[in-house]
C-alpha cells in the first residue's frame, strides 16, 4: 500500500494510528504479513524494519538539533553526507539550533521529520504531524520532492482535504478496512 | 474541602513532631558535649560515605533492572528485587555473613579471592546497597512508567537496538529520575541499622579504622553513656539528614528541570 507518497485519511477513532503502529511493531500482531521491499517484517523487532514513525512527540529531546538530524544515519554506521543535511533543512525550513526538547512544537515536528528522511529507511509513517505546521502544504510538497529524490516511501496521515491532495495516492480508512479514493497513477 | 488543610497539618505534625523536639531537646534542654564528639561525626562520616557508596553502586548494577521491569511489566521480577525491603534487615546481614562464609562454597570462593564482608567498609556498603537497591528501583521504576515513551519508540524506529536506546535515549532523557532515586536510596541507607550492626558493626579498615555507622553508634550511646548523649548524637545526625533533603530539593530544583516541553506555536 505505502508505494511513494501516500495519504491515509480518516475521522478521529478510525483506526490510522493504530495502523501506523502496528506496521512499525510497536504493537504485537497475532497473525497477517507486512511485506516491506519483498520482505515480511511482521516478525522482524522494530529496530530492524526501517520503517520510522514520526508523531507529535517523535523527537529525542536531550540532543542538540545538528545531532539530531544525523542520529539515524549513525545508528546505520553510514557517513554523513553534509550536502544533503543542508538541503533537507532548508527545504524543511529548519534553520535553529540548541536542544530538541526546548524547541517549539513545529519546530520539533521539522526536526523529526528531517531525521527521518536522512536515516534512509525504507519508509516514513508520518501520523497527522503536518497538520500542526502553519506551511503544511508547502512543507508536504517539499517533502514529496525529497523523499522522491531519496527513494523513500511516506504514509502520511491527515483529516485535511488540502494536504490529502498533496499525495500520488489518497486511502480513506473506515471502521478498520482501507479504499482507495484517488490515485495519480 | 475545608477539611483536608487542617488534617494535612495534622498529619504532618504527626510526621515532624517526634524528629523537631528531638532536636530541640539535643541541642537546647538535654545538650551533652558528648554527643557532638569526633567519634559521633566519624559515625555520621562514615554513614555518609557508605550511603553515597551504596546510591551509587545502585545507580550502576540497577538501572537496567528498573527500566527492564517497568516496559515488560515483569511483576515476578519486581517482586525478586523487593525481597530485601519485605525480610527484616538483621537477616539480610546474616544472609550476606553466610554468602561470604568458608562454609559455603560460594564463601570459599569469595574469601579466596580477598572479599570479606565482616567488619570491613565493602561489607558496610554491601548491606546498604542490598537494603537501598529495592528503593532504588521502585522510585526509578516509576519514574520510567511515568516517561513519554514515544522519544524511545522514535529512536527504536529509526534503528536503535536496545543497548543504543538505552544509552543514547533512556539514560540522557532519566537523569533527574536517577537523581530522584539515588538521594531516596542514600536517605534510606543512611538510616540503616540491622544488618550493618551484623555485617560490620565496626568497620576496621583505614580511613575508618573501629568507627561504627551513626544508626550502631546512637544505639551504643543509648545503652552505654545514657540517653542525653544519644538525644544529642541524634539530634546532630537529623541536621545532617536535613541538609541532605535540602540539597536533594534544590539540586532537583535547579538542575534537572524537565526539557520535555508541551510544544507551543509551530
Amino acid at each position: 500500500m505505502v508505494d511513494g507518497f501516500v495519504c491515509l485519511m480518516g475521522k478521529n477513532g478510525s483506526g490510522k494510528t493504530t495502523l501506523i503502529n502496528t506496521l512499525a511493531g510497536f504493537y504485537d500482531v497475532d497473525g497477517g504479513s507486512i511485506v516491506v521491499d519483498g520482505v515480511d517484517v511482521a516478525r522482524l523487532e522494530a529496530y530492524r524494519r526501517g520503517i520510522v514513525v514520526v508523531n507529535h512527540n517523535s523527537h529525542l529531546p536531550n540532543m542538540e538539533v545538528e545531532d539530531h538530524l544525523v542520529y539515524g544515519l549513525k545508528l546505520k554506521g553510514l557517513s554523513v553526507d553534509r550536502a544533503g543535511v543542508e538541503l533537507v533543512k532548508s527545504s524543511l525550513g529548519i534553520n535553529y539550533h540548541g536542544k530538541v526538547g526546548k524547541l517549539s512544537l513545529g519546530m520539533k515536528i521539522r526536526v523529526a521529520l528531517a531525521t527521518a528522511l536522512l536515516s534512509r529507511p525504507k519508509a516514513i509513517l508520518a501520523d497527522e504531524v503536518f497538520s500542526s505546521l502553519h506551511d503544511s502544504v508547502a512543507v508536504l510538497e517539499s517533502y514529496k520532492k525529497l523523499s522522491r529524490e531519496w527513494g523513500v516511501d511516506v504514509l502520511y496521515t491527515t483529516q485535511s482535504v488540502d494536504e490529502g491532495r498533496v499525495a500520488d495516492k489518497l486511502y480513506l480508512i473506515e471502521a478498520g478496512t482501507t479504499r482507495l479514493v484517488h490515485s495519480n497513477d | 474541602m475545608n477539611w483536608l488543610r487542617p488534617y494535612t497539618y495534622f498529619s504532618i505534625i504527626i510526621l515532624v513532631l517526634p524528629v523537631a523536639l528531638l532536636v530541640y531537646e539535643g541541642f537546647g534542654p538535654m545538650y551533652n558535649s558528648g554527643g557532638v564528639s569526633m567519634g559521633v561525626l566519624r559515625s555520621i562520616e562514615l554513614s555518609f560515605a557508605g550511603s553515597a557508596t551504596a546510591g551509587l553502586v545502585n545507580v550502576v548494577l540497577f538501572t537496567p533492572l528498573a527500566y527492564y521491569v517497568s516496559r515488560r511489566r515483569n511483576e515476578l521480577i519486581a517482586a525478586l528485587s523487593d525481597i530485601p525491603a519485605s525480610i527484616p534487615h538483621p537477616i539480610v546481614g546474616i544472609s550476606l555473613l553466610l554468602l561470604d562464609s568458608p562454609i559455603t562454597p560460594i564463601g570459599r570462593v569469595l574469601l579466596s579471592a580477598g572479599i570479606n564482608f565482616f567488619d570491613t567498609y565493602l561489607g558496610f556498603v554491601s548491606a546498604l546497597t542490598i537494603i537501598s537497591a529495592p528503593i532504588y528501583v521502585t522510585a526509578l521504576r516509576s519514574y520510567f512508567d511515568s516517561m513519554e515513551r514515544s522519544a524511545e519508540n522514535f529512536a527504536v524506529s529509526l534503528g536503535a537496538p536496545p543497548h543504543r536506546l538505552f544509552s543514547d535515549v533512556v539514560v540522557p532523557n532519566s537523569y533527574g529520575g536517577i537523581v530522584n532515586a539515588l538521594l531516596t536510596s542514600i536517605s534510606r541507607a543512611l538510616s540503616e541499622f540491622g544488618s550493618v550492626a551484623i555485617v560490620a558493626y565496626y568497620v576496621l579498615q583505614q580511613p575508618f579504622y573501629g568507627v561504627e555507622s551513626a544508626s550502631v553508634k546512637i544505639y551504643e550511646l543509648y545503652g552505654y553513656s545514657g540517653p542525653s548523649v544519644a538525644v544529642t548524637a541524634s539530634a546532630l545526625m537529623i541536621v545532617f539528614s536535613l541538609l541532605l533533603l535540602l540539597a536533594s530539593r534544590l539540586i532537583k530544583r535547579y538542575f534537572f528541570k524537565p526539557i520535555y516541553t508541551l510544544g507551543g506555536p509551530s
